[in-house]
């Protein structure tokens, strides 16, 4: 069973995308904040993390950036969630080693593509 | 133009001078001469006397020159006339018995203007005393027939010649004297006779004092000669000492040498002065003791000889050799006698003219001084003279024993004998070396003034009284295809070029005026050109000299400067702008009325010339905003010169000028400077609403892009969940209980009513900004309405917070917006709440000051950073200490709008960790305000 961490700090998205993804046999693991996100992003080094760009404290590339200095961690395919939709916040994460966008609100079809895409690909590297 | 700076004409006028003094120099010293040679007695002094008059005749240019002498009946009378005179019968005289008492003090009698003569109308006199020891003897008497400003020079002249003249005349008179009593006097060799009788006769006929005085010195015998010298009868004398007939002193003095003759019993001769009745006498007297046959002493005989008169004359002669010694003049006696001319006599000043001692030559003729110059003219002429035994004048070149050049102006007189032989020589030297170089000097001067004036660009002339040439410069003549010389002479409208220019010269001539000057047109080479004809007299008003400059290119170049003048003044007058031209010193050169109007300077443009910069640093003070920096600023342009454009300047009474700084360079030096000023306070007062509404227009659209990037994020957030929810439930419902699927449709609705909180929120400030929000006041009881909105949040806001509300009142009836208050208050509670740990207590508080509602809000939440503070009801900001804690930033916002359309107040304290507190402050009776007051408070 694929391991996928969600870093989201608005609750109710938060729970309906561990829902989403716990029908769809994957286990899924929820942070609220950057920081728990992390720790737990080490503890379970999960096959996909889908994180939220505007966070408080630590945001979604704070987060990108701690991941990809840690060999461990570094080449977990990584998903963002934005409610921006500017192409430039595209760049930004792209730049950084995101290597997916998922703009909010998204449809279920949207979001199981993306991290389907994302696990074939690694799959496939490795 | 004035004459005075002519530097031709000035030389003109010093050579002028120069000549005039010289001329005069030289006729004094060659009359001065006359009468020394008078004195010589080479001279007649009758002759010398009248050639004395006819001189000064011509030299002073007089109508009538005289000498008065006294007559036999001691009256005096006019002696010598001067051959020149017209009018023997003039009443000069007449003035000289009148200003008799002022002549005999020997004060010159000078008259320039005597007008009370019936058959004169005017005329004037210089009456000179002649003065020997304080004896008035005569005067020389000068007249002219018409006004005569006797000049001081002239005076001096006429003075010195009448005390040689008075020197002469008495000369004369006691040389001729002294003659006669040489030959009346017998000198008288006393032969002594056995014969008393024959004594006797010989001592009465004597006459000389003889006397005889007994031991004490008492007269015992007197002859009739003594009585009459001593002046009193025999019998007064006879028995007396000389004490008792003199004066004390002059009676010792005779007494102790009669002592010393019979003490001694010797011959001896004396002389002795006596004073008596005022007279003083000398005599020459002859002492022997009067001794018996036996040998016995009697007395003392004295012969007494007045030698007075020859003891004048000695001194006077005395007094001549002085004078003769102390000359400045070198004056040399040759012995005529004598072969080759021996010099017999030098005085001092010849040893210092020349340099040679008198016993270097005394006894050689006096050529050496020519060395070997000696092929001079003047020689010629000397040596004629000489010949012919005859004075004569001449001017040498001589050589000083160092070997260097004087010239000397030598004057040679004969000296004849009683019998008419000629004896001597007398000659009268002058040094008149620096003369000789004053007269080089003067021609260069001449030929100097020649070339300026030929250098001259202007036509030169020097015309005289009866309007004819004298001379004029090579431009003028040029100018007429003509020379200088065929204009000497010629009268002064003989090329009849115009008649207004001879009409100018001879009104000048006419007038008193010394200079004048006159603008005359005249036509030189077929062309009508104009010239300043300057004129100024000379020579005692008898001829003037004038200078023509032509002024015709200048006229025309007046004319057009005066037209481009006039265009530019009307020019900066009608210019909307204040215009000020300082020169180089900061005096107003310029101003035009606008510059007048700006400054509220109450006088014209015109009275502001020539005014210095100082008199408007109080205009400055008053007007403008920052006088010293404007002060500073001034200084600043000045000292740079470089132009300065569109400087904004702030004034007192809240105008904008804005200023211009422009030098002015003439011919590349600075010479002024031109300020301009401008009111630009209107357009200031358009840019500043310009930009006004710039920033007004920016500010609404940040506040639309705030409004895009909140929605993009707001209502994304609550669409996910809806989106995400509804998802949930079209594919897995069937796996779950209902429970579940409601959870879900509950977030759906909650996530709507979120979104459609935001979207109301979004509406009010979106009314307020455009200051349409409504307000309807309404009677309520502010307690109630409190109390009913707090059971409605509770109820709707699932929360554990503890709301404790306080009022000491039971009931507030106010009149207030009902809409309004439930937007303050339920944004500040849901505020309260939402930033604050649930369970932790909000106190709400109500209470009434002064006809105000005061609620305070409390809560013990996160506060707000004082850096976010100033912009706190700004729409869509938020703290940035709020997390994830959701907000749009419209809460506070609406709630400012609201409090601020009720009039009322709102402030806040918070601190970071402890908990914020909102105070509000609403009038309780709010009135519906006007529409006016209404659009105001939302205008901005």
């Amino acid at each position: 069973m694929k391991k996928i961490l969600i870093i989201e700090d608005e609750e109710f998205v938060r729970e309906n995308i561990i829902e989403l993804l716990s029908a769809e046999d994957f286990y899924a693991v929820g942070a609220a904040e950057g920081k728990s996100g992390l720790e737990l992003a080490f503890l379970h080094l999960p096959d996909l993390i889908i994180c939220d760009v505007l966070m408080p404290l630590i945001d979604g590339y704070g987060v990108l950036k701690v991941l990809r200095q840690d060999p461990l961690t570094s080449s977990i395919p990584f998903v963002f969630l934005t409610a921006k939709a500017a192409k430039v916040d595209f760049r930004q994460g792209i730049e950084m080693g995101a290597h997916e966008y998922v703009t909010k609100p998204f449809t279920r079809a949207d979001l199981l593509s993306a991290i389907d895409q994302q696990m074939k690909k690694s799959a496939f590297s490795t | 133009m004035r004459l005075a700076g002519n530097p031709f004409l000035e030389l003109h006028y010093s050579a002028a001078r120069a000549i005039a003094k010289l001329q005069q120099q030289a006729l004094q010293q060659e009359l001065i001469n006359y009468i020394v040679h008078a004195m010589q007695g080479s001279l007649v002094l009758s002759e010398v006397l009248q050639n004395v008059l006819d001189g000064l005749h011509i030299a002073l240019d007089l109508s009538s020159c005289m000498i008065f002498r006294p007559d036999i009946a001691q009256q005096m009378t006019v002696d010598y006339v001067s051959t020149q005179t017209r009018n023997r019968e003039h009443l000069c005289s007449l003035y000289h018995e009148h200003y008799h008492q002022q002549l005999t003090l020997g004060k010159p009698v000078v008259l320039p203007r005597i007008d009370h003569l019936s058959q004169i109308s005017i005329c004037s006199l210089l009456i000179v005393p002649l003065l020997y020891q304080e004896n008035y003897i005569g005067a020389i008497g000068l007249y002219q027939d018409n006004e005569r400003q006797w000049q001081a020079e002239e005076i001096k002249l006429v003075v010195a010649i009448a005390s040689h003249c008075t020197l002469a005349i008495v000369q004369t008179s006691l040389t001729e004297q002294l003659q006669a009593q040489k030959q009346t006097e017998v000198s008288p060799h006393p032969v002594f006779s056995e014969n008393e009788f024959k004594f006797r006769t010989i001592i009465e006929n004597s006459i000389h004092m003889i006397s005889l005085k007994d031991l004490q010195g008492r007269y015992l015998l007197i002859n009739p000669a003594g009585v009459k010298i001593l002046g009193r009868s025999t019998e007064e004398i006879l028995g007396k000492r000389d004490a008792d007939l003199f004066s004390n002193h002059t009676g010792d003095q005779i007494w102790q040498t009669d002592q010393q003759v019979m003490q001694k019993r010797v011959t001896r001769t004396y002389e002795e002065t006596t004073e008596s009745a005022g007279y003083r006498r000398t005599f020459q007297a002859t002492k022997f003791p009067y001794i018996s046959s036996s040998g016995e002493l009697l007395g003392i005989m004295s012969i007494c000889r007045d030698i007075t008169a020859n003891k004048q004359v000695e001194e006077t002669l005395r007094m001549f050799d002085r004078a003769v010694a102390a000359s400045s003049n070198g004056i040399v006696i040759v012995d005529a006698r004598m072969p080759d001319l021996p010099m017999i006599y030098i005085n001092p000043a010849f040893e210092q003219i020349t340099g040679y001692t008198r016993a270097e030559v005394v006894g050689e003729n006096c050529r050496f001084l020519q060395g070997t110059d000696t092929q001079q003219t003047e020689l010629y002429k000397l040596r004629l003279a000489i010949c012919e035994q005859r004075s004569c004048i001449v001017t040498l070149r001589n050589y000083r024993k160092d070997g260097t050049l004087f010239w000397n102006e030598l004057s040679v007189s004969p000296i004849r004998n009683s019998e008419g032989i000629l004896t001597h020589y007398v000659g009268i030297q002058k040094d008149i070396t620096s003369r000789k170089f004053a007269e080089e000097e003067l021609q260069q001067a001449k030929d100097q003034l020649q070339a300026v004036l030929d250098a001259v660009p202007g036509l030169v002339s020097w015309i005289n009284s009866d309007l004819r040439y004298m001379g004029v410069n090579h431009h003028l003549a040029a100018a007429f295809n003509k020379l200088p010389e065929d204009f000497v002479g010629q009268e002064i409208n003989f090329l009849q070029v115009n008649s207004r220019f001879s009409e100018f010269i001879s009104q000048f001539f006419a007038s008193r005026k010394r200079q004048s000057s006159q603008e005359v047109k005249i036509d030189i080479a077929g062309e009508q050109r104009s010239y300043l004809v300057v004129a100024q007299k000379y020579h005692l008003l008898k001829a003037a000299v004038l200078v023509g400059i032509d002024i015709t290119d200048r006229q025309r170049m007046e004319e057009e400067l005066r037209a481009t003048t006039s265009r530019l003044t009307t020019l900066i007058q009608n210019l909307q702008a204040g215009i000020l031209v300082e020169n180089e010193f900061r005096q107003i050169a310029l101003a035009n009325q606008e510059f007048c109007t700006m400054f509220q300077i109450s006088s014209s443009p015109e009275a502001l010339i020539g005014l210095d910069h100082s008199c408007s640093i109080n205009l400055e003070n008053k007007l403008f905003l920052e006088p010293e920096k404007f002060g500073k600023r001034i200084a600043q342009i000045l000292a740079e010169q470089q132009v300065v454009t569109n400087e904004e300047l702030q004034l007192e009474d809240g105008r904008t000028f804005e200023r211009d700084y422009v030098p002015i360079f003439v011919e590349g030096n600075y010479s002024g400077h031109l300020w301009m000023y401008r009111d630009i306070t209107k357009r200031k007062g358009i840019e500043t609403e310009i930009r006004k509404a710039l920033e007004k227009e920016k500010e609404l659209g940040e506040l639309k892009s705030r409004f895009v990037s909140m929605t993009s994020h707001e209502f994304r957030t609550p669409l996910t969940t809806i989106l995400s929810s509804s998802e949930l439930l079209e594919h897995y419902r069937h796996k779950w209980a209902d429970e579940k699927q409601l959870t879900h449709l509950h977030r759906i609705q909650n996530a709507v009513a979120h979104m459609t909180q935001m979207l109301n929120d979004v509406l009010i400030i979106g009314k307020a900004e455009v200051g349409k929000l409504d307000f309807d006041p309404v009677p309520l009881d502010l307690t109630d309405f409190c109390r009913y909105l707090l059971e409605e949040m509770q109820l709707n806001a699932q929360t554990q917070h503890v709301i404790d509300f306080n009022t000491p009142h039971q009931s507030i009836p106010s009149r207030m917006d009902e809409k309004l208050l439930r937007h303050i208050f339920f944004n500040l509670l849901s505020n309260a709440i939402k930033y604050s740990q649930s369970s932790s207590t909000i106190q709400f508080n109500l209470d009434c000051q002064d006809n105000y509602a005061v609620l305070t809000i409390q809560d013990q939440g996160i506060g707000i950073p004082s850096a976010d503070l100033p912009r706190l009801f700004e729409s869509f900001h938020r703290a940035t200490n709020v997390g994830n804690i959701p907000g749009t930033g419209l809460g506070l916002s609406i709630v400012k709008k609201c409090v601020d359309t009720h009039q009322g107040e709102i402030a806040v304290e918070s601190e970071l960790g402890v908990g914020t507190t909102f105070i509000v402050k609403l009038p309780i009776n709010s009135q519906v305000r006007q529409e006016a007051s209404h659009e105001e408070n939302f205008d901005h």
